[in-house]
């Protein structure tokens, strides 16, 4: 088994020693991480850099709060490019390691 | 104190989520959470205490949700959390009221924590002050304030009624110790201005040369000794009462500029330029009659009708009978209960002695007789002999009870104010004391 790419230190400390709290805040994140990392997909496919942007913001604070290291500053820097509007290679190389990232997180955290 | 309602707006379900379930661990807190807008707006007449606003929402933007919420209670503070650092944005929301602007990050939960912890400081504080508005209206409250059931003070309470249910001026008579003050702050406190300021002015309490200083202000400079603004009692008085005791003793020149105030409703400090508008209501009194000082020539007969409004004559103690047992049974109660000792009762005798006297102090007389009865009497029982009346005050009542020298000195000027109707430049004639010295004393509160 790789080693854990997330980190609920955050939340634990937020939720106060409740763990049936922390176990229903990463159900929630294994349910709305997917769906905005196809609404990214898509927007990348379809050229829709707004969506790319909006649903990047809304990922943002999900994964900083799930202690996910690896993706703190790209899912920024895959904001900061969808507003920019350039360097479509880095952008759709970012978007593969976020999507790739997350399904680890996602795999690791169901085993919970 | 009620729980404290922290509504938070965030469509970001996880860390809405945590925030609202970190919020409602403290059992002082009611926090709820909005995905959108809208939803959240239809609920703003709820009046939360604290509103967390994310900067980006799927159908309104942070700025417009402020413009809202500002428009509906400028009161409510609104902290916007937004996931990225914008040092222009944050400048803007908080120029458009934002009480502060956080960024999503580990830290963001004790900077709301701080935020509340501060807000729940205000709002104690809010309720305290509130509290103790509440605390001097019932202490003002008509019923207990005024004491009397004579048909001559049952006239007063009519017209006293009045005044509390309107915005009139008042003009308040009566000889000196009747309880004008009283009365006054039972009308502001009984009012709908309960909650703004009483401010009371002594006119004689306060050197000639000084009055509009102390009336209208002034600003650093206009005059030696004048070493900072000042803001003088109709500022202080804004959107509340000033009351202007013994308005007859105001010098001519004085009056002018009075009765120009009050009819332009706004002020210049002195040495100022700029105008300020007044809002409070005037209540005035004086124990001479101001028609006849009109007459005479001393009082300007249109300042006597801009200061008349709603004249309430207020009757000498002598006129009202058995109200004066009332008011010395109520000295009495008083006094037990400011010195914590037991009960004292008065006797037929000593109440036959009270009623007899004609009272030229009026009640501010009764009340120091009574004080002092209450502190040379025996055995708990007020008897004739412990009435000492001022005609009658000798040296051997003065040094009846040892006390410091300064207090010698306060009782004495006391005692000729009440017998010259505190006129203080012939009380500093008798006593060979300076007036400013009893001005002093009378601004401090001394005597």
């Amino acid at each position: 088994m790789s080693d854990k790419l997330y980190n609920l230190e955050q939340i634990n400390l937020m939720a106060e020693g409740d763990n049936e709290f922390v176990k229903s805040m990463v159900n929630m994140f294994i349910e709305i991480a997917p769906d905005l990392i196809v609404k990214i997909k898509n927007g990348l496919v379809s050229g829709n850099y707004d969506e790319i942007k909006a649903s990047a913001h809304k990922l943002k604070p999900s994964i900083d709060m799930m202690g996910i290291a690896t993706l703190k500053n790209e899912i920024r820097e895959i904001e900061k490019l969808a507003i920019e509007r350039t360097d479509q290679y880095t952008l759709n190389n970012k978007i593969k390691h976020l999507d790739d990232t997350l399904t680890q997180v996602i795999a690791q955290l169901k085993l919970l | 104190m009620d729980k404290l309602k922290v509504y938070i707006v965030e469509d970001d379900p996880l860390y809405g989520k945590i925030i609202q379930y970190n919020l409602s661990l403290n059992p002082d807190i009611e926090a709820k959470l909005f995905s959108n807008a809208n939803d959240f707006l239809n609920k703003l007449e709820e009046n939360p205490d604290l509103i967390t606003l994310d900067y980006s929402l799927p159908d309104m933007t942070g700025e417009e949700v402020l413009k809202r919420i500002k428009k509906y209670n400028p009161n409510i503070p609104v902290v916007i959390v937004s996931g990225q650092e914008n040092l222009k944005t944050a400048i803007k929301l908080l120029k458009d009221g934002a009480y502060d602007y956080l960024t999503k990050d580990e830290e963001t939960k004790d900077r709301i924590w701080n935020i509340i912890k501060n807000i729940r400081e205000n709002l104690d504080l809010k309720e305290e002050i509130s509290n103790l508005k509440d605390q001097i209206s019932k202490q003002f409250d008509l019923s207990k304030t005024v004491i009397g059931i004579s048909p001559v003070m049952k006239k007063v309470y009519s017209l006293v009624e009045k005044a509390v249910n309107s915005s009139i001026t008042v003009s308040l008579t009566g000889e000196t110790g009747v309880g004008k003050e009283v009365i006054a702050k039972a009308i502001h406190y009984n009012s709908k201005l309960k909650n703004k300021p009483f401010v009371s002015v002594n006119i004689t309490a306060i050197p000639k040369d000084l009055i509009e200083s102390e009336l209208f202000g002034h600003e650093k400079g206009s005059f030696t000794g004048a070493i900072a603004r000042r803001v003088g009692k109709f500022e202080e008085a804004d959107g509340g009462t000033l009351f202007l005791d013994e308005i007859g003793e105001m010098d001519i020149n004085m009056q002018s500029k009075l009765l120009r105030v009050l009819q332009e409703k706004e002020i210049t400090r002195v040495g100022g330029n700029g105008i300020i508008k007044i809002t409070c209501r005037i209540i005035a009194a004086t124990h001479r009659d101001l028609a006849e000082e009109v007459r005479k020539g001393n009082f300007r007969e249109d300042l006597y009708y801009r200061l008349l409004g709603l004249p309430i004559p207020i009757p000498p103690l002598r006129m009202r009978g058995n109200d004066i047992l009332l008011l010395a049974k109520h000295f009495i109660n008083e006094y037990c209960k400011e010195n914590d000792v037991n009960k004292i009762s008065i006797t037929p005798e000593t109440n036959q002695k009270l009623l007899k006297y004609e009272w030229p102090g009026n009640v501010r007389e009764l009340k120091a007789v009574i004080e002092l009865a209450c502190v040379m009497c025996e055995n708990n029982s007020i008897v004739p002999d412990d009435i000492q009346f001022s005609k009658n005050y000798s040296i051997d009542s003065l040094l009846a009870k040892e006390m410091p020298l300064r207090d010698y000195s306060n009782n004495i000027i006391k005692h000729y104010l009440l017998k010259y109707n505190d006129d203080v430049i012939l009380v500093s004639k008798k006593l060979k004391i300076g007036k400013s010295t009893i001005y002093r004393m009378l601004q401090k509160k001394t005597i």
